[in-house]
């Protein structure tokens, strides 16, 4: 009787069929136990700041297409003069995070002319640099898409084309830059 | 300040082993935690300002014999725009003093009336404004028997 109910067991743990069998093969095996080592990572939330709008200074029609760097240099394609009784500054963000991490860089939502109270424009191109201390290095183009918070800071400078009108009104023209960040 | 704190999240995954009906140590649990991945997006907005001034007009006599009370140098720009701008500044002018001509000297005296001149001709609307630069003097020539009289050519530039 016990050689037919072995042989069952034994046959049932071979075919891995039966709850109660199962029972009886466990019981037979010997106990193995295994970890695993779980790691979580919470990062500081991320903060951007405007440390400063961008002043581009006075134009003239005929300044033609007007760089400023992201240091607020200027030039211009036109051959009449620019103004300079306004200092130029870019613009710039401050950024915060958790050290040593990647962020993505997004621009949607910025504006593409710069605008007056009525109906003129005059289009705009944006450039941006990222850097690891509170200032630029004077560059007139690029379109970063990342960054790196080195020392849990960092800050996007802005630049700038702006196109004047061989006749383009006299005016106060504004526009937005929009940016968004996010951890990679 | 236009920042704005991000929102954390964190995601985590796990999978569990359903233990034997038995109840015997079968049953294995494993958390597989990834770093946590934080959905955390922040956006902030600069606004950019450009001022377009309108261009220069030089209501000058240019290119004919004048004096400083003759000389209008006038100036405009779109109301309100001119905040910031430096006051009226003119190079030296250089006006030949005597009938052989030999000899330009600078002539404060009509640089001054020239600057008071201009500050005053340059209002067309309230707006007006004494800001602007004399860029450049160039074509001097003297009238013989005119005393501080000169030909002026000059251009203008807003500071």
């Amino acid at each position: 009787m016990k050689s037919i109910l072995e042989r069952a067991i034994r046959e049932q743990c071979r075919t891995g069929a039966g709850v109660l069998l199962a029972l009886a093969c466990a019981s037979g095996a010997h106990a193995a136990t295994a970890s695993a080592t779980a790691t979580a990572v919470v990062l500081q939330p991320m903060t951007i700041s405007k440390t400063a709008d961008m002043t581009f200074g006075n134009l003239v029609a005929g300044n033609g297409t007007v760089t400023m760097s992201t240091t607020g240099v200027r030039s211009a394609s036109g051959s009449t003069p620019l103004p300079n009784g306004v200092t130029p500054a870019p613009a710039y963000f401050t950024i915060a995070g958790s050290a040593n991490n990647t962020f993505s860089i997004s621009t949607t939502g910025s504006s593409t002319t710069l605008a007056d109270s009525g109906t003129d424009t005059m289009p705009v191109a944006w450039f941006w640099e990222v850097t690891s201390t509170a200032a630029g290095t004077n560059q007139t183009s690029g379109t970063p898409a990342t960054g790196t918070l080195s020392s849990g800071a960092a800050y996007i400078f802005v630049g700038a084309a702006v196109t004047v009108g061989a006749t383009q009104a006299a005016a106060t023209y504004t526009g937005t830059f929009q940016v968004s960040v996010d951890y990679n | 300040m236009q920042g704005m704190a991000a929102r954390p999240e964190s995601a985590t995954a796990s999978t569990r082993l359903r233990r034997g009906a038995g109840g015997l140590l079968i049953g294995l649990v494993a958390g597989i935690f990834g770093a946590a991945e934080t959905a955390d997006a922040a956006g902030a907005k600069a606004q950019a300002r450009a001022t377009v001034i309108e261009a220069i007009h030089v209501n000058g006599l240019i290119g004919v014999p004048v004096t400083a009370a003759d000389l209008i140098v006038a100036w405009r720009a779109a109301p309100g725009t001119n905040s910031g701008l430096p006051a009226l500044r003119l190079p030296a002018l250089l006006l030949p003093d005597d009938a052989a001509g030999a000899t330009p000297a600078y002539d404060a005296a009509f640089a001054r009336t020239l600057g008071s001149v201009a500050a005053v001709a340059g209002a067309p609307v309230d707006a007006v404004l004494q800001h602007g630069l004399v860029a450049a003097v160039s074509a001097i020539t003297y009238e013989p028997g005119e005393g501080h009289a000169a030909q002026l050519s000059i251009t203008v530039a807003f500071n």
